[in-house]
């Protein structure tokens, strides 16, 4: 029960506002209807009570803008110079309020739009309406981006990543609405990275000395097959150790005195006291030969800690691993070069 | 020879016979020349007698896997008297052995050997039984292993003697390689004591300085 209590109180929020909608939409139908029948003087009854502050209804921008329009359309229809100056200050109000506003040449009169020319003239305003959600391939697909002066003007259209990457789209002289196309290329050829990207539009009027600027937001989306990791850096425990500790020298040290104590010992302990004992000549050889090399070699590896085996097995994991990755990035460049680009006007606020 | 010596011969024998044949043998050779300096003594009631000379001969080496070998061994050569008692002989002797690696730092092996002792009067015949082990120090980084080894022989014949009642060996050397060439140096002592006969005790030694080169091919 109580949740429905709570779903009846939030309809009833929201009836009002959409009742009153559509009642300005409404009027504004019915004041297009008049004007089209030419009863223009009703026409701008219904119209003034949309664009009132005392209106009860709740009245939408777009809904404003219409009125405007056609108020300033039908005071252009009227004699005197009094309402084509009315004309045009609705025109410039609409125009103020969104710059691509527009009269069709064939629904209207040279008259209405000789004003509302005037009033384009008198009202600056650069815009840039957001893109529709789009797919592109990059470098070879185009997107269309429309941008506008409301009167001769030098335009700058330019597109922005977060990084400070950029393109610019249109840079020169305007008049009007003007479409750029973009490839989905930033500035140095490069793909336009994934994220949220800005579109601005600076507009510099000839006519009168004012700048106007307007930006929107477009989230860009890379569409690709998943791409694979390449792998890590070979770590400790994936090496060899490339030098001996130092202990391996004392270690090789003490293996030849070893030898050289052996022979010794063998000759003096072992051999027979009633024969005199054994030669000392020929075990002197080997506990020599035993000692030299024991000092030759601690003195190799005090020299040269390098093993030369490990580091030649490091070298060929390394260019392993490189070549592996070289192989993994190629495949992924492949995936990159398939790839399209979602473009979408942002919701939300900047990121 | 007594019983101990005969029980740590069995023990080894028994080592060498309980070692797996690997499964497949990764089979390696090694055949080096020798040329040792021989130094004989026996002292056999008549004072110390002393010969020695040059033996030349041959040594092979099979590798089989990671943890057999089988070594063999023959040299000849002519020693000379060295004191006015002795005589010149010739010496021949061969020698076969199984070997197997516990560790890559220990050998123990078992063998026989043969020896002869020629004289212008008489040839002297010895045959051993040897047990024994070998300890390989290799030095780290280069090709040069360390040995020391003990034998005991615990049944060894001679021709016209009884059997010695202690017999053993020992030896000390260095091996070098350079790629499949092999050489080395290594010193070696036999001792044997008799027992008394006749209120005399003979002995007998014959200790060698040998060097050796040749080619090591596969194998470890």
């Amino acid at each position: 029960m109580r949740r429905l209590a709570a779903i009846a109180l939030c309809l009833l929020a929201l009836a009002p506002p959409l009742a009153a909608q559509s009642n300005t939409a409404e009027m504004l139908q019915r004041a297009k209807g008049l004007y089209e029948q030419v009863e223009v003087e009703q026409a701008l009854v219904l119209l003034r009570q949309i664009i009132s502050p005392a209106s009860p209804y709740v009245v939408s921008p777009e809904q404003r803008v219409e009125a405007y329009k056609y108020l300033g359309a039908s005071l252009a229809l009227q004699q005197g110079q009094v309402k084509r100056d009315s004309a045009v200050t609705y025109f410039r109000a609409a125009l103020e309020r969104d710059p691509f506003v527009d009269l069709e040449p064939q629904s209207f009169s040279p008259g209405q739009l000789a004003a509302f020319a005037e009033a384009r003239n008198r009202t600056f305003a650069a815009a840039i309406r957001p893109p529709r959600l789009d797919t592109l391939v990059p470098g070879t697909g185009q997107i269309t981006l429309q941008a506008l002066t409301t009167h001769v003007a030098r335009l700058r259209v330019e597109l922005r990543a977060a990084d400070g990457a950029s393109r610019v789209l249109y840079d020169g002289e305007n008049d009007g609405l003007r479409e750029v196309r973009w490839d989905g290329l930033l500035g140095d050829g490069a793909l336009a990275p994934a994220g949220r990207m800005e579109l601005d539009v600076i507009g510099e009027s000839r006519l009168v000395r004012l700048t106007d600027t307007a930006t929107v937001y477009l989230d860009i989306t890379r569409l690709h097959p998943p791409l694979e990791d390449t792998l890590p850096l070979l770590g400790t425990g994936d090496l060899l150790p490339e030098q001996y500790p130092t202990s391996v020298a004392t270690g090789n040290l003490l293996k030849g005195l070893g030898v050289a104590v052996g022979a010794l010992f063998i000759q003096a302990a072992l051999s027979s006291g009633d024969l005199g004992g054994g030669s000392l000549l020929l075990s002197g050889a080997v506990g020599g030969a035993g000692a030299l090399t024991g000092i030759l070699s601690f003195s190799a590896r005090q020299r040269d800690r390098g093993i030369p085996a490990n580091i030649a097995e490091n070298a060929r994991r390394r260019a392993d691993r490189e070549g592996r990755n070289v192989a993994i990035r190629e495949r992924n460049a492949e995936r990159l070069r398939q790839t399209r680009l979602l473009v979408a006007p942002a919701t939300g606020g900047a990121r | 020879m007594n019983r101990a010596t005969w029980g740590t011969g069995a023990v080894l024998a028994l080592a060498l016979g309980c070692v797996p044949a690997p499964a497949y043998a990764q089979v390696g050779i090694r055949a080096v020349g020798v040329v040792a300096l021989a130094e004989h003594r026996v002292n056999a009631g008549r004072g110390v007698e002393q010969a020695s000379g040059t033996l030349l001969g041959a040594e092979g080496k099979l590798l089989i896997g990671s943890r057999m070998e089988v070594f063999v061994h023959a040299a000849g050569g002519q020693l000379n008297a060295d004191s006015a008692s002795a005589d010149d002989r010739h010496v021949a002797e061969a020698e076969v052995r199984a070997a197997v690696l516990t560790v890559p730092w220990l050998a123990l092996h078992a063998g026989v050997s043969a020896r002869s002792y020629t004289t212008t009067l008489a040839r002297q015949r010895w045959i051993a039984v040897r047990f024994g082990g070998e300890v390989r120090l290799a030095f780290v980084g280069g090709g040069v292993t360390g040995i020391l080894r003990a034998e005991i022989l615990p049944s060894v014949a001679v021709s016209g003697l009884e059997r010695p009642n202690r017999a053993y060996a020992a030896g000390a050397g260095l091996e070098y390689r350079f790629g499949a060439v092999a050489v080395g140096v290594r010193y070696a002592l036999e001792r044997f004591d008799f027992p008394m006969v006749a209120g005399f005790a003979r002995a007998e030694q014959m200790s060698s300085l040998t060097l050796h080169a040749g080619l090591e091919l596969g194998g470890r």
